[in-house]
């Protein structure tokens, strides 16, 4: 019974999803407000090249992001048992920050060199979390993995804030605080599959894995006596979803908050079990990743950043939700 | 055989060196400086002009003064918040009082003319707002334990500032505003006078009173409310106290200098390693833990190059080096 | 003998939790004197945590009402129904490492202002609770680190330290080894015998056999019968509330009771 129900809401949000990502493709601002149709598709080369070589990629990154985030954040919550982490706070999000910013103040912005900067001192964010959280005596190992995040979080953060100081403030000061604003602006198919076979890897692990997530939330000595193999499971998982964000916040830079939101309207939607909950959040943060671009790109002329729309949008519906009659 | 007897274990003896530690970081924080030479210097020297006693005792003191309480206001919040909402994630100005205290200071810097006193009202203005909000759409949630709905409501909130701060750095970028608006946000104690110190001390020194005399009573709110209730916990004006004064605080010292973020939530955790989970010794070890890191992060961020490093990366910095010392010690102390 | 004075009554309590809910208690009345042992004694499920909550204030009935020494609870403060009510769960999250003793001594609360602190003689009377009831040995131990069966005991001690009256104990004995309940069991006779009031609600039949002056049988929200122990235990009595066939033995002079 409960199972239909919530195939049901899966079912109906991959309907919204499949509609957005129409929408998303053919709605535009060329040649004017509205809708591309497949006739002007034909005929004119401006819009072909803008279709093909600007909005295409843009919606598959969004879809991407989307999905990563939302998974992301879900399964951080989950195993550490916090309403207040996301994909973010193990030193990734300001570590693939600083690996940006090194990129625009020293690289001039190579785009090669900040995806992969961003990439890798986000996941290098993950690594030293974990290595530094073993060394402490304090608490049991969640506790110890949220601290030494934190703290690593903190060095890296110390290392951006230094480089926005020395950053030329014409150009570079301005790119950087773009890129922690999140953008699906720059989206071109250079370094875009590169991001798409990581995304896609790391999204698949975690989705084969929605079930056992629910046990890596219970106490360790339960599942471990359930046969889990606690950290190993733990680390992978772990990586997969760090990886994922990771590689697609190196091309759209940080949209903030919509990890955090999206699992909580999941919850809100499918209950605690990740079975359910984990598709939920890959969908509805793809639904949203790709609603607010519509409206950054659509509603302005110069393009509005998308963490700003996201953080705005996602609580909107947040409050909405969570106000509504006790189920 | 009892372990609290001994001379160096006992929690007394701890927090009284501490005290003792702090007092001489608050006389060599006064001595240090970039002016008239870098490093410190000694009391005759600083007393002999009278430029140097202007420096000393209207540049200087305001900074060392309102760091040291910075730092006991940003820890013991921290302290306070992750008791009473049994999240060891939490720091002080997360239920909107940071991100609205930094959407204020970004209104005053990028639509107002940016004068240190704009910026002082609006992120007083805002962030207390912030709080106000995330108390009030708490008590609308429909869904869990009062303290999840108060973390949701913090952190929805905190989104919706975020997004008005970043339509505002978006804005300050076209008016050339950004740098100034990116330094402020980073944090630093250079704003600060006697002018605009003196008269929020009174107001710390009464909310850390406060703090202190109740400081056991800390411990009785981070139980399960059956529990609380049953020995008597008047949990809804308790909690009021404790987190008000928190705070108050917090938003006081914020609109001087910015929001140092981390502080807030790692210094309760050491307090915690040393001194145990009693809160009789961890407000105040907290209160003194916190005051002295911050005066030292100051004093690296004045004194160490000519050009001001901003405070938020030195505390970074300087708190990760504690940190791992500290915490990866494998004694247990009782 | 003359009659007591009444500590504590639960006069016409109905209470439901929520409003379309199956489960509700009606038509309890209960009294309990100094120097009394009253168990409630029924399956799981059957309302008894229920009722000692109410009869702490700590859940308003929706009907009916709880007296203290006479007077309606709401006439006192929570500070002063801490001072002649405690409360003894029968597990707690604690999310903190404090000691033993730092825990217990919480229990002094209703005795201090909230400008105070425990004072010496607290902890003294929190070392005396705990080694009261056995755990002198882990008196500066974490509390997170001990058994079901050891946190029980503290809890207990929790209590003790509280220095009420009256005491409420809910499944207290439900994770303690035989040594462990039967010192319980003996602690808690000499509470009564001191004329502390004993307000215990268990499962186990036994428990209710070696301590009740008095019995309050309960089944699905409702009092099947409620009376003195030697007429209220009885074997048709246990398998009505029970559903399972029930012998009565007595051993030495104690009942003990054997499901078949």
């Amino acid at each position: 019974m409960i199972q239909r129900n919530q195939r049901i809401k899966l079912i109906a949000l991959t309907g919204i999803l499949i509609l957005c990502l129409f929408l998303s493709i053919f709605a535009g601002r060329y040649p004017e407000l509205g809708f591309l149709s497949p006739a002007t598709l034909k005929e004119d080369t401006t819009a072909r090249n803008i279709f093909f070589n600007l909005r295409i990629p843009r919606i598959i990154l969004g879809l991407l992001l989307g999905m990563a985030l939302g998974s992301s954040g879900l399964f951080f919550q989950t195993v550490f048992n916090n309403p207040l982490v996301d994909s973010g706070m193990l030193g990734v999000t300001q570590g693939a920050s600083f690996g940006a910013a090194i990129g625009i103040v020293f690289f001039h912005s190579n785009p090669w060199i900040v995806q992969l900067l961003a990439i890798g001192l986000g996941m290098s964010g993950l690594f030293l979390s974990v290595v530094s959280a073993r060394k402490i005596h304090y608490g049991g190992w969640i506790l110890r993995l949220i601290l030494s995040g934190s703290v690593i979080s903190a060095l890296f953060g110390a290392g951006l804030s230094l480089l926005k100081v020395l950053a030329d403030s014409r150009n570079q000061l301005h790119a950087i605080e773009f890129w922690l604003m999140g953008s699906l602006g720059f989206t071109i198919w250079q370094g875009l599959p590169l991001v798409i076979v990581i995304t896609c890897v790391c999204l698949f692990i975690l989705w084969k894995y929605r079930w056992r997530i629910n046990l890596l939330a219970l106490d360790s000595e339960v599942a471990s006596s359930l046969g889990v193999r606690i950290r190993m499971e733990q680390m992978l998982l772990m990586t997969a979803a760090v990886f994922a964000v990771s590689a697609a916040t190196s091309l759209s830079g940080i949209i903030g908050w919509v990890g955090l939101i999206v699992p909580h309207l999941s919850r809100r939607l499918f209950g605690s079990d990740t079975q359910y909950s984990l598709p939920g959040s890959m969908l509805i943060g793809a639904i949203l990743i790709l609603a607010c671009d519509n409206g950054a790109r659509i509603l302005s002329p110069s393009e509005i950043p998308l963490g700003i729309i996201t953080s705005f949008v996602g609580v909107i519906i947040f409050i909405l939700l969570m106000g509504g009659k006790k189920k | 055989m009892d372990i609290k007897n001994n001379l160096f274990n006992s929690p007394a003896k701890k927090l009284f060196l501490l005290a003792i530690l702090l007092l001489i970081a608050l006389i060599l924080s006064s001595l240090a400086g970039r002016f008239p030479l870098p490093g410190l210097q000694s009391p005759r020297a600083l007393l002999e002009s009278s430029l140097n006693r202007t420096i000393l005792i209207h540049i200087r003191l305001p900074r060392v003064i309102i760091s040291l309480f910075m730092g006991m206001a940003l820890a013991t919040a921290g302290l306070i918040f992750q008791t009473i909402l049994n999240n060891p994630m939490v720091e002080p100005g997360f239920l909107g009082v940071s991100q609205g205290a930094s959407f204020g200071a970004a209104l005053a810097i990028v639509l107002l003319s940016g004068k240190q006193w704009q910026i002082q009202i609006l992120a007083i203005t805002f962030g207390i707002a912030g709080l106000t909000f995330s108390i009030f759409l708490g008590s609308r949630f429909h869904f869990g334990h009062w303290v999840i709905r108060l973390v949701l409501a913090g952190i929805a909130v905190s989104a919706l500032f975020s997004s008005g701060l970043g339509i505002l750095k978006y804005l300050a970028d076209r008016e050339e505003k950004l740098q100034e608006l990116s330094f402020w946000l980073l944090g630093g104690t250079g704003g600060v006078s006697w002018k605009n110190l003196l008269p929020i001390i009174p107001v710390l020194l009464i909310a850390f009173t406060i703090l202190y005399l109740m400081r056991w009573r800390l411990n009785l709110l981070s139980l399960d409310d059956e529990t609380a209730l049953s020995i008597s916990v008047n949990l809804k004006a308790e909690r009021l106290i404790f987190l008000l004064c928190a705070v108050v605080v917090t938003s006081l010292c914020i609109s001087l200098c910015g929001m140092i973020n981390w502080i807030g939530m790692i210094v309760p955790h050491i307090t915690r390693k040393i001194f145990g989970a009693n809160t009789r010794y961890t407000v105040p070890a907290t209160m003194l833990l916190g005051g002295l890191f911050m005066m030292i992060c100051d004093d690296f961020a004045r004194v160490l190059f000519p050009a001001e490093i901003p405070l938020g990366i030195v505390t970074s910095i300087i708190g990760a080096i504690l940190f791992f010392p500290i915490m990866a010690n494998n004694k247990v102390k009782v | 003998m003359s009659p007591k004075e009444t500590v504590l009554e639960l006069r016409d309590i109905q209470f439901s939790y929520d409003k379309s809910d199956s489960f509700s208690l009606s038509s309890i009345n209960i009294k309990m004197h100094s120097g009394q042992i009253v168990v409630i004694l029924g399956p799981n499920g059957s309302g008894k945590t229920t009722i000692l909550k109410i009869a702490n204030g700590r859940l308003q009935p929706d009907s009916g009402g709880v007296y203290l020494e006479g007077k309606p609870l709401q006439s006192f403060s929570r500070r002063e129904i801490g001072q002649r009510i405690g409360f003894v769960p029968q597990a707690e999250k604690i999310s903190f490492e404090y000691t033993n003793l730092e825990y217990v001594t919480m229990g002094r609360t209703p005795w201090l202002n909230p400008l105070e602190r425990p004072s010496e003689k607290d902890i003294e009377i929190s070392r005396e609770a705990i080694r009261e009831v056995g755990m002198g040995k882990f008196m500066d131990l974490p509390v997170t680190k001990l058994s079901g069966g050891q946190s029980q005991l503290i809890l207990l001690a929790r209590a003790l330290a509280q220095e009420t009256e009256i005491l409420l104990l809910d499944e207290a004995t439900s994770q303690l080894d035989l040594a462990n309940k039967r010192h319980f069991l003996d602690i808690v006779r000499n509470l009564a015998a001191a004329g502390k009031t004993i307000f215990l609600s268990t499962h186990e039949p036994d428990v209710a056999a070696a301590l009740a002056d008095k019995a309050v049988l309960m089944k699905n929200g409702q009092v099947l019968i409620a009376g003195p122990m030697e007429s209220v235990f009885t074997k048709e009595n246990l398998q009505h509330i029970y559903d399972t066939p029930i012998e009565i033995m007595q051993l030495d002079g104690r009942k003990v009771v054997l499901w078949t």
